[in-house]
């Protein structure tokens, strides 16, 4: 139904009831029927205090004389940190835990190599932007498990210098021959199953790539256009399960 | 002192914020302090203390890596540069090789970009890294050194000690943003399109690559010749070299064959702000890592002004718009905490008010649910318009018996001091309901009254017993009134005068009020003084419990509620009052009478917003229907009453979704002055949608 722009015809429910009718102005007003529920009736005194309900939730009696209004701090005080709530024990098992797996990958004369990696603690949230030169994705076939963008890869700038030579008044330039880079995979699935068939791709972004929210595709197919591989490993090395980092360490735990 | 790390921004979850590490390079265990105020200076409060990365802040962990040199001071080493910029002809001249933590050398050579790694500075950053960080999108590392210079890239940013934040900022833009430079240096571009966010090569107005911030009016290109500014035609005298946008010839170091978008954007000039291109780029790319939404709005007059300004509440962080200009200026973002440590979680419930009377509004914060414990904070202003906390209450104020899960806060103020006070409510969590007086000293709060079950003349204090406040006798204290329809045979309404004792009953109304017809169940009460004579009256809605929907209009007497008027089924002009008609008090025309906003989003096929505009004894009203402007009215849509212009009244709503942000002036009718998708600003010309 749509409410039009004329009186209004007053929508009823004929199985409630009306209240009666305002009474001209002057006329006495008579007492109106009452809606009763279920319960019991106000007094002026207190009722007692109902034996169900928290019963023996009491308060402390308030002993006004005691109070005292509070002084104005004379520095700025710091209270510390507030009290966090106890998370049961056993409630959150390292094993249900969210974590990512950090990898450093090394580029050279366009390969890849997984240098290192590392456990973080945490969920790992995905990218929707891809700005600047380059981008990464982890790929397990034809499902995305992580992309990122990486705005400056492989590039030294050094500061321009004002008070420099005018040829000095921009950054000198030098294109690295071997860099590295951080991609990031959620943790579970790195498995000894999917390990061999992990891929890491590095993409060159040719112009502004995103989108409100970045599908499981591979980034290839999300960004066609935009985007165009130019350097791909496929397998990860042993070390990067996750239980072969946590044996060695290689957890830094979250601050 | 051994080597150590703070943690100084904890937005979140390193993956899902930009983390940010900061190490030192040759700093002693004395130098240490130095270094502390060096990034708290030039990072937290220069990079992170002005727009977009102060905006942003909650987007980005900050770990500040504190690494204990041998020596102080870096490694340095000086060129003999040929009397060239090309320094593969270079031969070093002099160096002092110091023991320090990283072992990096300053040169102080642009063309070696400033300085350089030691054999073992790649593996002893990579184990200072894994110690200390858990994860690390952008690094900086601080040399001890008090020169200018600086060498960037690939997701790190070198620099001594003579940078400033500004030079930061600029170098994050390419790191963090994947900013071209928009400076011009020499040549002339001959390359083609490329695909940097910030410089084209394409000049027809239909397709360059940021149309959207262009005004037709601006010509193109707007800027012609080796780095022009504004010379194609007289330049506007409101241009603003920061924030219009037009096509300026130069930038990416070439002087010629490439626009930037303004004269001078950060990644220009340093310091000025990222131009809207860069801007929105950074917005859109970093926005799923702030963790900012519009739900959590609240509207106040933070600055003390007469406009409503506004607090945004995400959870985690908070941020603080002025009304300012044309629309809203960010003034503050709070990560994780403010100073005097109130740590914000999601279920923070938040009372403005004016709680010292300096005629500015505080914040009061009441966690329930998040913590241990229950706490309450008071967060004042600054002096710089943000937040700090002066008074927490850790579990309990003395006096009340200890805060619960459920404990409902009011402002009012009670003793007409001018301070905003506040009454604590709680019938959920102990064996009688509790309600509480808290006056309020403006630095702090005490209990001054409790009421343990009752009130007198109540006749017990229940579980659904609903509190309003407002001054139903012009004393300039705020009384109270309390509606219970759940919990007895009946339905009742008290009126309760504050006095310095406490609460006194004033009327009880025992099923009815005279005219009304009898109150029900699913009364609605709405306070607000509707006859302009400085009492508070009280409007009744009730669309459940009878046949047709009513509102009624009950006027203050000092002592009473006296009848002033009923509408039944309708009010003339709204079209029919439904079950779910809400309403919210305020002047919404400015003549010192309190109107009512009507809003309606589950009883028609559409939804409709009306104003119900009081003359004193009636009401005129009239709706609008699915879109205001170009704000489409949703059932997802909150509602806050503000004055964004004009010198009285309420006569605004700030309208409010998780993605959306809108301002509805109902002053004459129905219009939308302001709306703003995801973040808030005010575009010279555009938008970011």
């Amino acid at each position: 139904m749509k409410k039009a722009k004329r009186t209004a015809a007053i929508r009823r429910d004929e199985k409630r009831p009306s209240k009666m009718a305002v009474p001209p102005e002057g006329a006495d007003t008579p007492e109106a029927e009452i809606p009763t529920y279920r319960g019991p009736s106000k007094t002026d005194k207190m009722p007692k205090p109902t034996k169900g309900r928290r019963a023996d939730q009491v308060k402390p009696p308030f002993e006004s004389a005691k109070v005292r209004r509070p002084r104005k701090a004379s520095k700025e005080v710091d209270f510390g940190d507030q009290q966090p709530r106890r998370i049961r024990a056993g409630g959150r098992s390292s094993a249900g835990r969210e974590q990512y797996v950090r990898l450093r990958v090394r580029v050279r004369n366009g390969r890849l190599s997984i240098v290192d990696s590392h456990l973080v603690d945490g969920p790992l949230g995905q990218a929707t932007g891809f700005p600047g030169g380059n981008a990464y994705e982890v790929t397990l076939g034809d499902r995305l498990l992580h992309a990122g963008a990486l705005p400056d890869l492989g590039v030294q700038r050094s500061f321009p210098s004002a008070q420099g030579p005018p040829e000095q008044h921009g950054h000198y330039l030098t294109e690295r021959s071997v860099y590295e880079f951080m991609a990031r995979v959620p943790a579970n699935e790195v498995t000894p199953d999917t390990i061999g068939k992990i891929a890491v791709r590095l993409h060159r972004v040719k112009e502004e790539a995103g989108a409100d929210r970045i599908g499981d595709a591979p980034l290839g197919e999300q960004f066609e256009r935009e985007m165009r591989p130019v350097a791909e490993l496929v397998g990860l090395p042993d070390s990067a399960l996750p239980e072969a980092i946590e044996r060695r360490g290689g957890r830094t735990p979250n601050a | 002192m051994a080597d150590s790390m703070t943690v100084l921004r904890k937005a979140g979850p390193p993956g899902t914020k930009r983390n940010i590490a900061v190490l030192g390079d040759g700093f002693t265990a004395a130098d240490q302090p130095a270094y502390n105020q060096w990034v708290d200076d030039t990072l937290i409060k220069g990079v992170f203390g002005h727009d977009y990365y102060s905006e942003d802040a909650s987007a980005f962990n900050i770990y500040r890596v504190n690494l204990e040199s041998v020596d102080s001071g870096a490694s340095v080493r000086t060129y003999d540069e040929k009397g060239t910029v090309d320094p593969s002809d270079d031969t070093i001249a002099s160096e002092t090789i110091r023991n320090t933590a990283l072992g990096i050398i300053f040169s102080g050579s642009w063309s070696h970009c400033w300085l350089e790694y030691g054999v073992d500075t790649e593996t002893l950053l990579q184990a200072a890294l894994n110690k200390w960080v858990p994860d690390a999108n952008e690094i900086l590392v601080v040399l001890n050194n008090p020169n200018y210079g600086g060498c960037g890239g690939n997701g790190r940013a070198h620099v001594p000690m003579g940078v400033n934040w500004s030079v930061i900022a600029h170098e994050f833009g390419h790191g963090i943003g994947g900013f071209a430079d928009e400076y011009s240096v020499t040549g002339n571009y001959t390359g083609g399109e490329q695909g940097w966010i910030n410089l084209t090569t394409i000049t027809n107005r239909a397709t360059t690559k940021w149309r959207q911030f262009i005004d037709p009016t601006t010509p193109l290109p707007t800027g012609v010749g080796s780095g022009a500014n504004y010379n194609q035609g007289p330049r506007p005298a409101t241009w603003s070299s920061n924030f219009d946008v037009g096509l300026f010839e130069g930038g990416g170091t070439s002087n010629t064959g490439i626009y930037r978008p303004v004269e001078n954007c950060r990644m220009n000039g340093n310091t000025p702000e990222y131009c809207p291109v860069c801007y929105t780029s950074i917005k859109t790319n970093r926005d799923h890592e702030t963790g900012h939404r519009f739900r959590g709005a609240h509207a106040g007059r933070f600055d003390g002004g007469v406009f409503s300004d506004l607090l945004l509440h995400h959870g985690t962080s908070i941020q603080l718009f002025q009304r300012s200009g044309a629309g809203f200026v960010h003034r503050f973002s709070g990560v994780e905490r403010v100073p005097g440590s109130w740590q914000f979680q999601a279920n923070d419930e938040i009372v403005v008010g004016d709680f010292n009377g300096d005629g500015a509004d505080e914040v009061v914060i009441f966690n329930g649910v998040d913590w241990a414990i229950p706490y309450l904070g008071l967060l004042v202003s600054d002096g710089t318009g943000g937040l700090r906390l002066v008074a927490r209450y850790d579990g309990d104020i003395p006096g009340w018996g200890g805060f619960a899960r459920n404990d409902r806060f009011l402002r009012a103020d009670l003793n007409g001091d001018g301070r905003d006070d506040l009454v604590v409510f709680n019938g959920d969590d102990w064996s009688m309901t509790y309600v509480g007086l808290l006056g309020s000293t403006g630095t702090g709060f005490y209990l001054t009254n409790r009421y343990d079950g009752d009130i007198p003349g109540w006749g017990g204090l229940a579980r659904h017993d609903e509190l309003f406040v407002g001054d139903l006798n012009n004393d300039g204290r705020d009384d109270l009134v309390i509606f219970n329809g759940q919990d007895w045979s009946m339905a009742y309404v008290g009126l309760f005068r504050a006095g310095p004792s406490g609460l006194t009953m004033t009327a009880r109304y025992d099923g009815d009020i005279p005219g009304w017809g009898g109150l029900a169940r699913n009364d609605r009460l709405i306070l607000g003084d509707f006859d302009g004579d400085g009492r508070c009256d009280v409007f009744i809605f009730n669309g459940d419990d009878w046949s047709m929907p009513y509102l009624g209009m009950f006027r203050a007497s000092g002592n009473g509620l006296a009848y002033v008027n009923r509408y039944d089924g309708d009010v003339p002009g709204w079209g029919g009052m439904a079950r779910h008609d809400r309403f919210f008090a305020a002047d919404i025309d400015g003549n010192g009478r309190c109107d009512l906003w009507a809003w309606n989003y589950q009883d028609w096929s559409e939804e409709y917003l009306g104003r119900m505009i009081s003359s004193g004894a009636g009401l005129s009203a009239s709706f609008i229907g699915d879109w205001v402007g170009e704000w489409n009215l949703g059932p997802p849509d909150a509602f806050e009453v503000a004055r964004f212009t004009g010198k009285t009244g309420q006569p605004h709503l700030y309208v409010h979704n998780t993605d959306w942000f809108g301002v509805i002036n109902g002053r004459r009718g129905y219009s939308l002055d302001r709306i703003y998708y995801r973040w808030i600003r005010d575009y010279r010309y555009g938008r970011n949608w």
